[in-house]
């Protein structure tokens, strides 16, 4: 009641993460609300990308803010609200697909690998931006082991840094370097047929 | 292609990681180095398909689910009952403001007498034209108006 009162800043789209962070710890509700609004979408779009599966990832989307909101009081890193965020969905993901079909997601060997050949240049400026080349982009995607994918999604879509990529894996750094490299190899021959190239 | 010790900084580069002088720097060399071309073309041409497939999905109603599934974010019952009592006050008192001032925009509030309430329903009638008869037939019966005059059913009521 005495917080209804009391009188605390406006939030913003300009607010920081952190300071939403500070606030939400505090108990503040509208707070938590507002990290939702603006990192929902990402959390959604990473977890269709590592579950392929709408509804599975309407679940784990709500299952990991949850998830988030419990443990919020234990994130001292405010700044790191993100990365640390799409661990947690990057957990809920690995934990949904083992119960759907056991599988423990340790495929990821060298077996599938493309050589680390010269692949040739597409044209950027040539991409013809439609739905048939997104289609083939989320089926590349998904030919990528889980974990590479989402090394890749992390660093290519949702703009993380090495250090966090390697904080929320526990891998060393050359090691998210060695496997995004690796999962981009394949990637491009994946899309290459489907994209034009310079002459 | 050969090796260049340059690539590399290529990725830091479109991840917006380097300071705005070292990329004038790098996208120059790149034009003249083809292994950092050929970087350069995969890294935009990554980033331009992961930008196309950002588009805004339907999310919102997720939030009702997070709520479900975390207590402590649903409103207190407490909360509610204090809403609920602000919004039936706000009413409460917007209905009686309504009622005491009636239509006339310069009224100050406070009571009026019938005579203010008769001139604020002439100010009120004034863009009406209910004296012709063919408009007037198509009024509907029982609404507190009469041809000729114009009367509100609060008068009408007196």
């Amino acid at each position: 009641m005495l917080r209804l009162l009391t009188r605390t800043p406006a939030i913003t789209p300009e607010t920081p993460d952190d300071s939403l962070v500070g606030r939400a710890q505090a108990g503040e509700t509208a707070a938590f609300r507002a990290l939702f609004e603006r990192h929902v979408v990402s959390v959604r779009r990473f977890l269709r990308d590592l579950l392929r599966d709408s509804h599975a990832a309407d679940d784990a989307t709500q299952e990991a803010f949850a998830r988030a909101h419990a443990q919020l009081p234990k994130l001292t890193e405010k700044e790191r609200f993100k990365p640390w965020l799409l661990g947690i969905a990057r957990n809920v993901a690995f934990e949904a697909r083992r119960v759907r079909v056991h599988d423990v997601y340790d495929h990821d060997s060298d077996e599938s690998d493309v050589p680390d050949a010269v692949i040739p240049s597409p044209n950027p400026e040539a991409l013809l931006l439609n739905q048939e080349l997104a289609k083939q982009f989320n089926e590349a995607l998904s030919e990528l082991s889980p974990n590479r994918r989402a090394a890749l999604l992390m660093r290519l879509d949702h703009g993380l840094s090495y250090d966090d990529i390697a904080a929320n894996f526990g891998w060393s750094i050359p090691t998210v370097k060695n496997e995004i490299h690796r999962a981009r190899l394949k990637l491009r021959a994946l899309l290459l047929p489907h994209l034009g190239r310079l002459p | 292609m050969s090796k260049c010790g340059r690539t590399h900084l290529l990725d830091a580069m479109t991840a917006g990681e380097v300071a705005p002088a070292l990329e004038v720097e790098l996208r120059a060399h790149a034009s003249a180095c083809a292994r950092c071309r050929h970087e350069l073309n995969w890294l935009e041409s990554e980033q331009r398909l992961f930008r196309h497939r950002a588009g805004r999905d339907e999310v919102q109603q997720l939030w009702q689910g997070i709520e479900q599934r975390t207590p402590r974010l649903q409103p207190s019952a407490m909360n509610r009952m204090l809403v609920a009592l602000a919004a039936a006050l706000l009413l409460v008192l917007g209905v009686g403001r309504l009622t005491v001032t009636g239509a006339n925009p310069t009224a100050g509030g406070g009571t009026t007498t019938d005579a203010e309430q008769l001139q604020s329903v002439e100010w009120a009638s004034e863009p009406m034209s209910f004296e012709d008869p063919q408009a007037c037939s198509k009024l509907t019966p029982g609404l507190g108006f009469h041809c000729g005059t114009v009367q509100t059913s609060v008068l009408a009521s007196r």
